[in-house]
């Protein structure tokens, strides 16, 4: 008997024994000689409040919590259908602050909650240099790798993953034949890799050890079980037909498993090769499993599983062990203590750039959007404190008869969920919109943020959670007040059951009250940082970049898809120098190396830097940066002393370099360095002239700060066989009508090479402060949400006010008060409640700037202005929320206010 | 549980014991809701006075141990539709059980309460 449908049937049992009970009561007492009448209101008053009863006893029916459930969910149905306005209002308010929440939780579960779709993603960890510098999350040369395999057993199964993005990829047979039109992430896998990970392929074999011998490796790739999707339609023959990469045919020797895009979040591997593969993978960059073992550069990320008992503290002070080991037996005459520490953590949850840089602007976020959520529960706890007012009546009547308080309070809390389930609902629709956008507004320059952000059973329950927390917070107001609902509030109109409930101060006023002032608060922390973010956005944009942006157009180019060597290389980059240059419209042009405002490539040297063979104390990053002759005046970037390259530094001629401003400042202080020699400490560096100082040229980002930089001229430089190059040109006109005739003239006379981008500089600025841009944008609208939110509240709360002192406002009136002075009172009745709001919004935004101070730029974490501004913003929005109820108060007709009461 | 009439010797009954005083009634046979309040009454010679607002929830509560089970029957007298509830296996081991219990506490209620035989047996 515990189902909804027997319960129909049980009341009106219940109802029966209930009659039965009466009727024999009645009838013993006519027997003992009352008249019936007597007898059977006697009958009736010894039994008692019969709702009561019949309530309690539906409570001793037990078990019935689902029924009770469904019993409440249809009265609080009901009575959110009897007030359709609040409702919507407070669905709304829900909506917008469980969607958000939902949408911004759902890509910081992508990035940083979710693991890897492998075995016990757990004990996956990472062996990575402590320091956490731009590009280092996991770069080793091969032969480093296999040092820290043979020497750590504390971690087993230790793999070696490299990634690289390949524009040749060619499907071979009767459908494919066409080159993939973007480049496809290619990861190289030691033969270990897929065991340490413990996956197991969808179709065919992942690839092993046999696959993986040093000497060459066989030509085999695994593809993902998504691009099997995506490419060849999930054919079942897809085994053994070949991939040309790089101009080397593969063979599919299996699918991955579903889900699994590598072991990086925020990259979408498609294609595995035996990492022994290397060099016909990667032609250009001969020897990643061999050579670099001298100049410690390198691209393996190497990832293994923690042996059981070794903790990665101790993990950890081994690797640092066998690192400190390898730098010995590399450069034994370095005499200089190795202070570099190694770290093992955690990978489980997947490692990538895209988290370094987006986790804690998500945080951020994340935080941001919890103050909104908060300000929209106030202002639907306001909403249904309302309605609760409104409906005292009812909650006094059932009372009376016989409901009881822990009744009440059900249901209301149950209209309360009803209500935040229904936001939630439309949240969770509205959150993958935001999402969508949020993932490619967070799009970096490189555009190759993949980042799968699904619904999945984290995010649902998180939304879930969200609503019943939500529900029952802004729920516990109003029915707690409606369980202090008496039979005395009966008595009299319900205008003085109003006046009765509020003259004392406990009464609806005060939270309500209580919640505007958290509503200005909160609205005033998400202000000051939305300002401080947009701040900041806007003094990077502006930025000296030490260039002429105006005229400058920046062109990035993959690495050829044909190997060459050192030589023709150079002789492609002096063909581009010279054709670019005669184009019209374009006053010059030059190779640019690693390029300008390149962030994801920039790579500082670990080398210490000599000046006359007198080791200078590091302190400053430097870097290094290939460019040709004329690139300092294509940029407009004056120098401040010697002279620029010319055609003449070529190979063969005394070694020559340009150096920037500050480096120059940090090495030689206030000696002219022209004519002087540097020299970095790693061995097979040679000692070189510098010949000119230039103007420092932002290299990486605008946030970079000091940065050394180093110019070396192309013609003096030895290249892999291929590598990407940058091109920086300059116009005579707008930038952006040019590209179209570099990008021809490029495709022309360099058909191997792939145009990445073509550019301006704003543009490419733009690319690199996304993650600013979001920040504000984002800032902007969750401060304009709550902005509106609290005025709705503040709005709500003053009508409230001015309703309730109508009579006052009515002998007022009578007594000769102007309207204005009317208008004057309302506001300074509630411009306390906005000062308070805003004294503790003060402190929270203190609070705020603390928490932000790191994503700032130009602008103070407490920066007055921005306080200033975000407060002169929240009294404008206030002084409108009141204005409305305020003209009505000072419009009241005094004898009709009079006569109500 | 008992509602309180001032006027009246009456007495409260303590919590939990309504349900032994239920089970004690049924001992006899099935009784209806109206006729177990009215048993007791009597038997306590009018002192205990059973609330209709304690009795139905005890019952019903008493139905889901299932130590009573309910059914329709026609009562002899009224010729009416009655609830009556009669004892289970299960009520009738609560019953003993509760007895016991009862027992030993007015036992100890009586001990402490005279002064004479605490002095004699110390």
């Amino acid at each position: 008997m515990r189902w909804p449908w027997n319960r129909s049937r049980r009341i009106a049992e219940l109802d029966e024994e209930i009659r039965s009970h009466l009727n024999q009561s009645a009838q013993s007492r006519i027997a003992a000689g009352d008249s019936r009448e007597d007898a059977e209101r006697e009958a009736r008053r010894e039994f008692g409040n019969i709702t009561h009863i019949r309530e309690v006893t539906h409570e001793m029916w037990g078990g019935a919590s689902l029924e009770r459930f469904w019993r409440d969910a249809r009265d609080a149905w009901r009575s959110v259908r009897r007030s359709p306005g609040v409702a919507t209002a407070a669905v709304l308010s829900m909506a917008l602050g469980i969607g958000a929440n939902t949408a911004i939780f759902s890509v910081m579960n992508a990035l940083m909650l979710k693991s890897l779709p492998i075995q016990s993603p757990g004990s996956l960890y990472v062996i990575a240099p402590a320091e956490g510098r731009r590009g280092d999350w996991g770069g080793w040369p091969y032969s480093w790798y296999e040092w820290f395999r043979d020497r750590m057993p504390q971690l087993t199964g230790l793999a070696a993953t490299a990634m690289t993005h390949r524009s040749s990829v060619v499907v071979e047979g009767p459908r494919g034949g066409a080159r993939e039109p973007e480049p496809i992430a290619v990861a190289l896998v030691s033969g270990n890799y897929f065991s340490t990970l413990g996956l197991t392929p969808t179709v065919g074999r992942l690839i092993d050890t046999s696959d993986d011998r040093s000497g060459g490796g066989e030509a085999v790739v695994v593809i993902s079980d998504s691009y099997w999707s995506s490419r060849f339609g999930r054919a079942a023959d897809v085994l053994d037909r070949k991939i040309a990469i790089s101009g080397t045919s593969f063979r599919i020797i299996g699918v991955g498993p579903a889900g699994f895009t590598g072991d990086v979040v925020g990259e979408e591997t498609r294609l595995w090769v035996p990492i022994a593969t290397e060099s016909v993978v990667m032609p250009e960059q001969a020897g990643i499993l061999t050579t670099d073992w001298q100049t410690g550069w390198g691209w393996v990320r190497i990832v293994g599983r923690l042996s059981p008992g070794v903790t990665p503290t101790v993990a950890s002070l081994a690797a640092t062990e066998t690192y400190h080991a390898l730098e010995h037996a590399r450069l034994p005459n370095n005499a200089e203590p190795n202070r570099r520490q190694v770290v093992v953590r955690p990978a489980g949850r997947g490692e990538s750039p895209a988290l370094q840089t987006l986790s804690e602007p998500v945080v951020i976020l994340m935080c941001a959007v919890g103050l909104v959520l908060l300000v929209a529960c106030a202002n639907v706890a306001n909403l249904l404190i309302a309605r609760s007012l409104a409906r005292e009546r009812e909650f006094a009547v059932r009372a009376a008869l016989g409901a009881s308080a822990t009744r009440l309070v059900r249901q209301l809390l149950c209209e309360s969920l009803l209500l935040a389930a229904a936001g939630a609902a439309i949240g969770v629709a509205l959150s993958r919109l935001v999402t969508h956008i949020l993932v490619s507004l967070a799009t970096g320059a490189d555009g190759r943020l993949i980042l799968d952000a699904p619904m999945d059973s984290q995010v649902v329950a998180f939304a879930i959670g969200l609503a019943a927390i939500t529900g029952v917070a802004f729920g516990l107001l109003p029915a707690w007040r409606a369980s202090r609902a008496r039979v005395s509030m009966l008595t009299g109109s319900s205008q003085s059951m109003l006046a009765q409930s509020n003259n004392r101060h406990a009464g609806a006023g005060t939270p309500s009250r209580l919640l505007v002032i958290v509503q200005v608060a909160m609205s005033l922390a998400l202000l000051v940082g939305a300002r401080l973010f947009g701040e900041t956005l806007s003094q990077l944009r502006h930025v000296d970049l030490g260039i002429d942006r105006a005229h400058v157009l920046l062109v990035s180019t993959g690495g050829s898809n044909s190997p060459g060597s050192s030589a023709t290389t150079m002789q492609r980059y002096r063909l581009t120098q010279d054709r670019l240059s005669v184009l019209p419209g374009i006053v010059s042009a030059s190779p640019a190396g690693e390029g300008i405002l390149n962030d994801r490539d920039y790579v500082n040297s670990s080398d210490e830097l000599l000046a006359d063979d007198v080791p200078v104390k590091s302190g400053l990053q430097w870097v290094n940066s290939t460019v040709g002759p004329g690139f300092f005046r294509t940029l407009d970037a004056p120098l401040m002393a010697g002279r620029d390259f010319t055609f003449a530094d070529a190979a063969g001629k005394p070694p020559v370099v340009v150096i920037g401003q500050t480096l120059a400042r940090f090495l030689f202080g206030s000696t002219n360095p022209v004519g002087h020699h540097i020299r970095s400490t790693c061995t097979s560096c040679v000692t070189q002239e510098v010949i000119g100082v230039v103007r420092d040229i932002t290299f990486a980002s605008p946030r970079q700060g000091p940065l050394g930089i180093v110019y070396r001229p192309y013609l003096q430089s030895r290249f892999r066989a291929d590598s990407p190059m940058s091109i920086v040109i300059k116009t005579v006109g707008n930038p952006e009508s040019a590209a179209s005739s570099v990008r021809q003239a490029l495709q022309q006379f360099a058909p191997e090479v792939p145009v990445l981008r073509i550019e301006t500089v704003d543009a490419r600025l733009n690319a690199l402060l996304s993650t600013d841009r979001l920040l504000a944008l984002l800032g902007d609208a969750f401060g304009g949400l709550a902005v509106l939110l609290a005025a709705v509240g503040l709005y709500g709360v003053v009508s409230y006010a001015v309703i309730r002192r109508r009579s006052e406002i009515g002998v007022r009136l009578v007594l000769g008060a102007t309207p204005l002075q009317i208008v004057r009172m309302v506001f300074r009745n509630h411009a306390g409640l906005i000062g308070v709001g805003l004294a503790l919004g003060w402190m929270a935004a203190r609070l705020v700037g603390r928490l932000v101070a790191n994503r700032l730029y130009g602008i103070a974490p407490q920066d007055p202005s921005a306080l200033a501004a975000s407060v002169v913003i929240l009294v404008l929005a206030a002084g409108l929320a009141a204005l409305g109820p305020a003209m009505r108060a000072s419009r009241f007709d005094p004898v009709r206010t009079l006569r109500t009461d | 549980m008992l509602r309180h009439r001032p006027t009246t010797d009456r007495i409260e009954i303590l919590q939990g014991t309504l349900d032994l005083l239920i089970l004690q009634t049924l001992q006899r046979g099935a009784l209806h809701g109206y006729a177990i309040a009215q048993a007791i009454n009597v038997r306590s010679r009018e002192v205990l006075q059973i609330d209709a607002g304690a009795l139905y929830p005890a019952l019903h509560r008493l139905e889901r141990d299932r130590s009573v089970r309910a059914s329709w029957t026609t009562a002899t007298e009224s010729g009416q539709r009655v609830r009556a509830y009669r004892l289970t296996a299960r009520g009738r081991r609560r019953l003993t059980d509760e007895r016991s219990r009862w027992r030993r506490l007015s036992e100890a209620m009586a001990g402490v309460l005279n002064p004479h035989r605490w002095e004699d047996e110390s």
